[in-house]
């Protein structure tokens, strides 16, 4: 009934040392919600069909590079993609 | 309020219909550096309470114990201990975590106000237990299709804005694409295994008399790596406790819901079923007919 405690609680560690990391994690969340919003418009517009070429074309190549720079500030701060959230409690959460 | 200069608060664990034997509360620990469990009457209901030190219950020291997981956990426990004390021999109303009261006194007087409810409640959850049941989306499954692999060569950093259609030599269009289909993979899984926990849900209301959903909770709470799709309590009756069982046994093995992992325990104490104030009559009325 009571699940071990994890490691991760989700709560933000003071401890001088490791302060930074919980933060990048923190930021890097938020960085990581708005991409993924301009995403998901980006992919509403493409649906949509009122894009022209270029700009899906534009678009699509800055998602990809944005994507491909989140894994790498990721990888540099020993992050997972999947570590990147927020428990919102009765919101559920983040992304 | 009559304030306790004893330095002690009166914790109350749980409802009863029926004083339980002694021994049944001597033997449980409650909550630490409380006194024994003890029982308090109000009219006919009896209550299950212990002296705790009202250092440890004050309201901010309260909040700041709860919000440590350990502590919320260690207390979590002590409460559970002595409403599963008080429910050994019959129907018990368990109360909130933390419900406590400045003295014997008070806590009476507020059961005894409300004494017609709580028997009412003591009523409806005699011979019934609390089944929770819950639903993730089977790990089995591929967690998510893969994400498009990054292509050959940016392209050469589009300097000017009005660039041609060429710029990107479809490669952005193509990572749009995809990851419009990705989405849409993702979002149509997403909706089958809704329905598909929507199935179980409809399936065990069948046999309960109640039922309640709780907030799904989060793949940090449950060290599940799946998204969890239902939350789910039902009150079942002690003589549809086999069938309600097989139930579950059966959802289980059913090869139409494969995308989903059924999980259940109990039975429980009917804590999602005890709350005096909620109008719990119509609730279970329009849960017994599906």
């Amino acid at each position: 009934m009571n699940p071990a405690p994890l490691p991760r609680d989700g709560t933000l560690d003071l401890d001088p040392e490791r302060v930074a990391d919980g933060l990048a994690e923190l930021v890097l969340t938020v960085v990581e919600l708005l991409r993924q919003l301009m995403e998901k418009q980006a992919i509403r517009r493409f649906e949509e069909g009122t894009l022209t070429p270029g700009q899906e074309d534009r678009l699509g190549t800055a998602l990809m590079l944005l994507e491909q720079r989140m894994d790498d500030l990721c990888a540099q701060h020993g992050l997972r993609r999947d570590d990147l959230n927020l428990d919102l409690g009765p919101l559920g959460s983040l992304l | 309020m009559s304030s306790s200069d004893t330095g002690t608060v009166t914790y109350l664990f749980a409802l009863c219909a029926s004083r339980p034997p002694r021994e049944a509360l001597s033997a449980v620990p409650g909550h630490p550096g409380g006194g024994p469990l003890r029982t308090l009457e109000a009219g006919e209901v009896v209550l299950v309470v212990q002296d705790v030190p009202a250092g440890d219950f004050q309201e901010q020291a309260l909040t700041e114990r709860l919000d440590r997981s350990e502590e919320l956990e260690r207390c979590a426990l002590a409460h559970h201990r002595g409403v599963a004390a008080a429910a050994s021999h019959g129907p018990v109303v368990p109360l909130p975590l933390a419900t406590v009261y400045l003295s014997d006194d008070n806590a009476v007087a507020a059961v005894t106000a409300r004494e017609e409810t709580v028997l009412a409640a003591l009523k409806r959850l005699a011979g019934r237990t609390e089944w929770a049941v819950k639903v993730h989306a089977s790990v089995r499954e591929a967690p998510a299709p893969p994400s498009p692999p990054p292509p050959s060569p940016a392209p050469s950093s589009s300097g000017s804005a009005e660039q041609p259609a060429t710029a990107g030599a479809g490669g952005g269009r193509s990572y749009l694409s995809r990851a419009s289909a990705r989405r849409r993979v993702l979002r149509d899984r997403q909706e089958r295994a809704r329905a598909l926990a929507l199935t179980v849900d409809r399936a065990l209301r069948a046999y309960a008399v109640d039922a309640a959903s709780h907030r799904p909770q989060s793949e940090q709470l449950t060290g599940v790596k799946a998204p969890q799709l239902l939350n789910a309590a039902y009150l079942v009756d002690d003589a549809r406790r086999a069938e309600f069982v097989g139930a579950l046994e059966q959802l289980r093995a059913d090869e139409r819901l494969r995308a989903v992992e059924i999980s259940w325990s109990g039975p429980w104490v009917p804590y999602s079923f005890a709350r005096p104030e909620q109008p719990a009559a119509t609730a279970g009325a329009g849960a017994g007919a599906p």
